[in-house]
């Protein structure tokens, strides 16, 4: 499943989330090569550029994780980093 | 194999510099000691003869030769890696592998590429013993930096015994140092949060003791003192994401509650005046709604004047 799919269906009805970020290989690794692979896109949910890794589920600050916590409810944050659909008496209280 | 081996111009690059800095040891003690670079041997010796036996003046030598011997790793290290290696980046599983951060750092690979570089007991060189040796088959006062534990071998091609046997010294004081040392922060933590058992912050961000004394006027951690709120000055990751931060927070609510006027008066104040006492210690921002840190003031001016040029 690609996370745009994940991130576009748990933001369904509201503002998708954006975000820059930077892959854990930097982009002078990839010598000589034209290559955007250190940077991450993601606009408007959807995932335009990058590698997912370390930096953006590990323990690393502004990390992929880590940026989608302001953006979304808790519950909606809760589904994100688990597996878990959100329970639709939670949704039905919580959700405007 | 072939993932730790060094070009031959790689390899030679290495060789020459390491060459190159085969006398280090005897220029830099000798100008430590106030002789000449290249001063003769046994006149060196005569004052070394001193400076060994005083624990200050061996330290101070000793952080002369580590950051000498510091520059000559990071030179070799910048010589050889990662352009050097035979195989290039993502054909490289050993750097690939430390790269993407799945296991090991850089300094396995130079270790194994490259040098291991200088051998450090708690935070010296390898120790002199009375007979101003490092080891019994070294000479006494031998200078070289060799002797003080400077190896120069890597993994891929061997080490010697002598460099193996400091690099074992210092391996172990690693390990001694988490066994150890683990045991005793451990007890050291427990004594500290045993006097700190009565503390609790009050409602006015305050940390007090179990008496009321006042131990912090203003405690504030990520979740706790929004001043101190990681994304607050991400204003880029802000803009971008507009809309789902207006669903989120509702911010038109707090309209009515911002006090537009008591804090920016006081922050003028604070302009004129460079003494005075920051904002947040009059206006407590968990009372007044606008009170900000002059830092976050600062910030918000910055992007806000950048979005209406």
């Amino acid at each position: 499943m690609k996370i745009s799919t994940v991130l576009k269906n748990l933001t369904r009805g509201k503002s998708p989330l954006s975000m820059r970020g930077k892959a854990k290989i930097p982009q002078k690794a990839w010598r000589g090569k034209d290559c955007e692979e250190s940077g991450i896109i993601f606009e408007s949910g959807e995932l335009v550029v990058g590698v997912l890794d370390k930096n953006q589920f590990g323990a690393s600050e502004f990390s992929l994780v880590h940026v989608s916590f302001p953006h979304f409810s808790f519950v909606t944050f809760d589904c994100f980093i688990s597996d878990t659909l959100p329970h639709p008496g939670l949704l039905r209280t919580l959700r405007p | 194999m072939d993932d730790l081996i060094l070009t031959q111009t790689g390899d030679g690059n290495r060789r020459k510099i390491l060459g190159q800095a085969k006398d280090l040891g005897h220029s830099v003690s000798s100008t430590f000691v106030g002789l000449s670079p290249k001063a003769e041997k046994a006149a060196l010796i005569s004052k070394l003869r001193k400076v060994i036996r005083d624990d200050k003046e061996l330290g101070k030598l000793d952080n002369a030769m580590k950051s000498d011997t510091n520059k000559l790793t990071t030179a070799v290290l910048d010589s050889c890696l990662p352009h050097a290696l035979q195989r290039k980046f993502p054909a490289n599983h050993m750097s690939l592998m430390t790269q993407s951060g799945a296991k090991g750092s850089n300094v396995n690979l130079s270790q194994i590429t490259c040098l291991l570089g200088q051998q450090e007991l708690e935070g010296r060189r390898v120790p002199v013993m009375v007979s101003g040796k490092t080891l019994p088959s070294f000479q006494p006062f031998d200078t070289s930096a060799r002797a003080g534990g400077y190896i120069t071998q890597r993994f891929l091609t061997g080490i010697k015994p002598q460099e193996f046997f400091f690099h074992c010294m210092a391996g172990r004081e690693g390990l001694v140092d988490t066994a150890v040392k683990t045991s005793r922060a451990g007890y050291l933590q427990r004594c500290i949060i045993k006097h700190l058992e009565g503390l609790r912050v009050n409602y006015d961000q305050t940390v007090r003791n179990f008496d009321g004394s006042v131990v912090q006027f203003h405690y504030g951690e990520d979740s706790l003192d929004v001043t101190k709120q990681p994304y607050l000055t991400k204003f880029d990751f802000v803009a971008r994401n507009f809309s789902g931060f207006l669903e989120k927070h509702n911010p038109w609510a707090a309209t009515t509650a911002v006090d537009n006027d008591k804090a920016p008066r006081l922050l003028k104040k604070l302009h004129k005046n460079a003494n005075m006492d920051p904002v947040l210690s009059f206006l407590n921002p968990s009372r007044y709604l606008g009170a900000v840190s002059e830092e976050f003031n600062k910030k918000l001016e910055e992007v806000s004047s950048s979005f209406f040029r």
